[in-house]
């Protein structure tokens, strides 16, 4: 490997991590509106609390 | 508001820091072209003792007060600093390689820099164990104020013990220094990691503040 090669792999691997990071952050928080919605119908189909 | 500008800051902050690290800063005379890494693997490392430092703030400040918002700052910034750390620690073996022809030595400030690391780590796997918010809580506080002492320790490695690791360039000893240019390129990366990593708390802070709603939400629901 050259020292480019060092370089280019170095700032890689630093957008990869930060891109992996925020794409896990956006599913989590997918995942968390999908599952309060869910909650809300659950909620509305049960009818007020006995 | 503050999101939706950090949100337009940050990357063009990024572009610039990127600019200054490729374009404007010259060419480093003994390694070569890969001496910029150095651009980016110093301020993830400043921006990992930042995030780790919160992370000792607001595990005090829970201790003290048992007030969770201390202890969703501490957890999420551990998440954000353990990222910068990583981003630290593999951008330093890909320097190290080609210049020390090795990927990895055990030197303080390397080793330091790997155990706050797994500090961190365990911070965050000891949350996932401990169901009880206040007992995980407390747990997590404890581990994060021995994580954070660690910091000082590390900053203060390449100062107490001449190894592999090069001698500090800023507010090191006589001959210590960069080139002016080199200066402002590694000030404007800071700047730019600094702001990614107030951006990535303040919306990771946002997700965990409605996981909490959402836990709070199926209680009720199941105690219905």
């Amino acid at each position: 490997m050259t020292n480019l090669n060092f370089l280019v792999a170095a700032y890689s691997v630093f957008f990869l991590l930060l891109f992996a990071y925020t794409m896990w952050m956006g599913a989590r928080q997918k995942d968390i509106e999908r599952r309060m919605k869910d909650l809300e119908r659950h909620i509305d189909a049960a009818g007020p609390p006995r | 508001m503050t999101d939706r500008i950090l949100g337009i800051l940050t990357p063009l902050a990024l572009v610039a820091a990127l600019w200054f690290a490729f374009i404007y800063a010259p060419t480093e005379a003994t390694m070569g072209t890969v001496q910029r890494i150095f651009y980016f693997h110093v301020p993830a490392g400043i921006t990992s003792y930042v995030a780790f430092i919160v992370v000792g703030i607001g595990s005090l400040m829970f201790l003290y007060s048992h007030d969770p918002k201390w202890d969703r700052l501490a957890y999420c910034s551990a998440e954000i600093g353990v990222l910068f750390a990583s981003m630290n620690i593999t951008m330093g073996m890909l320097w190290a390689k080609p210049v020390w022809l090795v990927w990895w030595t055990w030197d303080a400030r390397l080793t330091l820099q790997l155990l706050l690391a797994l500090i961190f780590i365990s911070y965050l796997m000891l949350g996932a164990y401990v169901a009880d918010p206040l007992k995980r809580g407390s747990l997590q506080a404890v581990v994060g104020l021995l994580g954070a002492a660690d910091v000082p320790l590390n900053y203060m490695a390449i100062r107490w013990w001449r190894t592999q690791h090069p001698e500090p360039v800023i507010g090191g000893g006589e001959g210590s220094g960069l080139d002016p240019d080199m200066y402002v390129a590694l000030g404007v990366a800071a700047v730019a990691i600094l702001l990614l990593y107030v951006y990535l708390l303040r919306r990771r802070m946002a997700v965990e503040a409605s996981s909490e709603k959402l836990r709070y939400l199926e209680q009720m629901v199941a105690s219905r």
